[in-house]
């Protein structure tokens, strides 16, 4: 029974590690061919480690190509986005699980419904929104659309809801406000939570391409997705700088999760995850 | 704030993130609904045409195509989408620590890294291949299919193993008591308590599948010709590269029907799944 067991066990392993040859081995690919010199890189069947190591490809993606720009651009807005994200929505998810007020329950159908909209529906007129504005290709235009999201407050909400209560009613008792029980007791506690749904949010931002692609145009205010793109349109047959490129896109969600991975593993936050 | 009573807080709380919602999804829900029944460039006054716009869809025998196309691609991804994580959790559910752990976290690789690196990575990758099945009419739209099962299949795997950690121990003893061999208990037990993650993984794998816009651009540009095209991508280019808005939102809407009903679908089997846990 032991030895059975154990077989199976074995069984298991190598079907599921036959299976991660196809997960590891582009991943591995994308790595290292953005060090091989050109000459390396078109071969069939493809070599994984290049016989000489070269940086030219980062060195041009930096000084002839805007992706340092793009990276940095993609870094900070993402980061930005996920911040005001946190910090809206967990006013508003506070205040639709805990107080009572006139219209709650509109208001936070209105969240939900954002949520559902496809972006086929709301793409083209919240562009001439935001060209009304005079806000197409500032980075005001791309970050007001997305301040805060149905999504993270709908996520936060189902969050508070299974918080227990009564450490914040020790704070009204001694006589704070809601806005302290909030401020000094919910969100201090929650910040587990918090920080996994910063980090989703993150990844979220960092990989989206429609609306940047729509509201940005000039070259210096691109961010990574829509660069590769471009990089992708006029140098596709120059493959070790596009997995150079590519790389530099992979690093951050992929540090970010290996870093964060069993927070992360989180059903209840990720279910609305668009991967 | 001791002048704001707590029903003024509660409004002053959620203010912000309304506003921001009502002005870019509310809004923009209206507008567009109302830019569906005009023609409209961009630019200038839109002119009403009334149904005019979704008339012409019916006879716009591209939007059929391609909604022809988005529909195959769908019954490759989600047959496939369904089924191969189901298996990927099954298998990792029946590991021990260190490769459970392994193995979670490698199949999940390329969700997190997300569509436009891993689009770009596999696209340089397979045109190495003698035969590049994206570059054959035949083959885009399941090799698409493929691309988004391997890239997304993550979520689904989590959400499997997530199904498998509830269902209750004693059941499993009860059929053994019973003389359940392990396909058995595989088939009386197993199946039926993943029916409700299975039948959510199905519709949010469906309503993805609908929207396919990302993979489809960044490893086929909709093409060879214009074989992968598919609904999103089209209203994408009718909007922002020939500047009809107002056939763009038509056809959008004419989607967003569909999806919308999948969505409350969905939002029905997600509270069922809660209520079966309470």
């Amino acid at each position: 029974m032991r030895r059975r067991e154990a077989l199976y066990q074995v069984l298991l392993v190598s079907f599921l590690g036959g299976l991660s040859v196809f997960v590891l081995y582009p991943f591995l690919w994308m790595v290292f061919s953005g060090f091989k010199p050109p000459a390396e890189a078109y071969t069939w069947p493809p070599k994984l480690l290049p016989g000489r190591w070269t940086l030219e490809h980062y060195q041009a993606l930096w000084e002839a190509l805007p992706v340092g720009r793009a990276l940095w651009n993609s870094l900070w807005t993402s980061a930005f986005l996920a911040t005001s994200n946190l910090v809206l929505a967990s006013l508003a998810a506070y205040a639709f699980t805990r107080l009572r007020f006139l219209g709650r329950e509109t208001l936070f159908g209105l969240h939900v419904l954002s949520m559902l909209l496809p972006w086929q529906i709301t793409l083209i007129p919240t562009f001439l929104l935001v060209r009304s504005l005079g806000l197409v290709d500032t980075f005001l235009g791309l970050l007001l659309p997305s301040l805060t999201s149905g999504y993270a407050v709908y996520v936060l909400g189902q969050y508070l809801k299974s918080f227990p209560k009564s450490l914040e009613e020790s704070v009204l008792v001694d006589g704070g406000t809601p806005l302290t029980a909030l401020l000094r007791v919910v969100l201090p506690l929650a910040r587990g939570a918090l920080a996994v749904l910063w980090v989703l949010l993150f990844l979220g931002y960092w990989q989206s391409f429609i609306w940047p692609s729509v509201v940005l145009s000039s070259p210096e205010k691109m961010v990574l997705p829509v660069a590769l793109l471009a990089i992708q349109n006029y140098h596709a047959v120059n493959i070790p700088l596009l997995m150079a490129g590519t790389t530099l896109m992979a690093l951050p969600p992929v540090l970010v999760y290996l870093l964060f991975q069993r927070a992360l593993q989180n059903p209840e936050l990720f279910s609305g995850f668009k991967g | 704030m001791a002048h704001v009573g707590k029903g003024g807080l509660g409004f002053f709380l959620a203010a912000p993130s309304t506003a921001v919602v009502a002005a870019f999804a509310l809004v923009p829900m209206g507008l567009s609904a109302y830019l569906s029944l005009t023609s409209w460039s961009g630019l200038g006054g839109a002119e009403w045409v009334g149904l005019d716009n979704y008339r012409r869809l019916l006879e716009d025998a591209r939007f059929a195509r391609y909604l022809r196309q988005t529909l195959t691609y769908t019954l490759f991804a989600v047959p496939l989408g369904v089924v191969f994580p189901l298996l990927v959790a099954l298998a990792i559910d029946n590991l021990k620590g260190f490769w459970a752990g392994l193995f979670r976290v490698l199949f999940y690789l390329p969700l997190v890294t997300g569509v436009v690196a891993t689009a770009l990575l596999v696209q340089a990758l397979v045109g190495l291949f003698p035969q590049n099945p994206f570059a054959r009419p035949e083959s885009v739209l399941p090799a698409l299919a493929v691309f988004s099962v391997w890239q997304g299949m993550g979520s689904a795997i989590l959400l499997y193993l997530a199904g498998l950690s509830r269902l209750p121990r004693e059941l499993y003893e009860a059929a053994a008591v019973d003389g359940a061999g392990p396909w058995a208990s595989f088939r009386y037990v197993t199946l039926p308590g993943l029916l409700p993650v299975t039948s959510l993984v199905l519709v949010l794998s469906t309503i993805a599948s609908l929207q396919v816009f990302e993979a489809v651009l960044f490893l086929t540009r909709g093409g060879p010709g214009d074989a992968s095209t598919t609904v999103a991508l089209y209203i994408y280019t009718t909007a922002f590269r020939y500047f009809r808005m107002g056939e763009a939102t038509a056809m959008a809407w004419v989607v967003a029907a569909g999806l919308l009903l999948l969505v409350m679908l969905q939002r029905r089997l997600e509270r069922r799944l809660a209520d079966a846990e309470a």
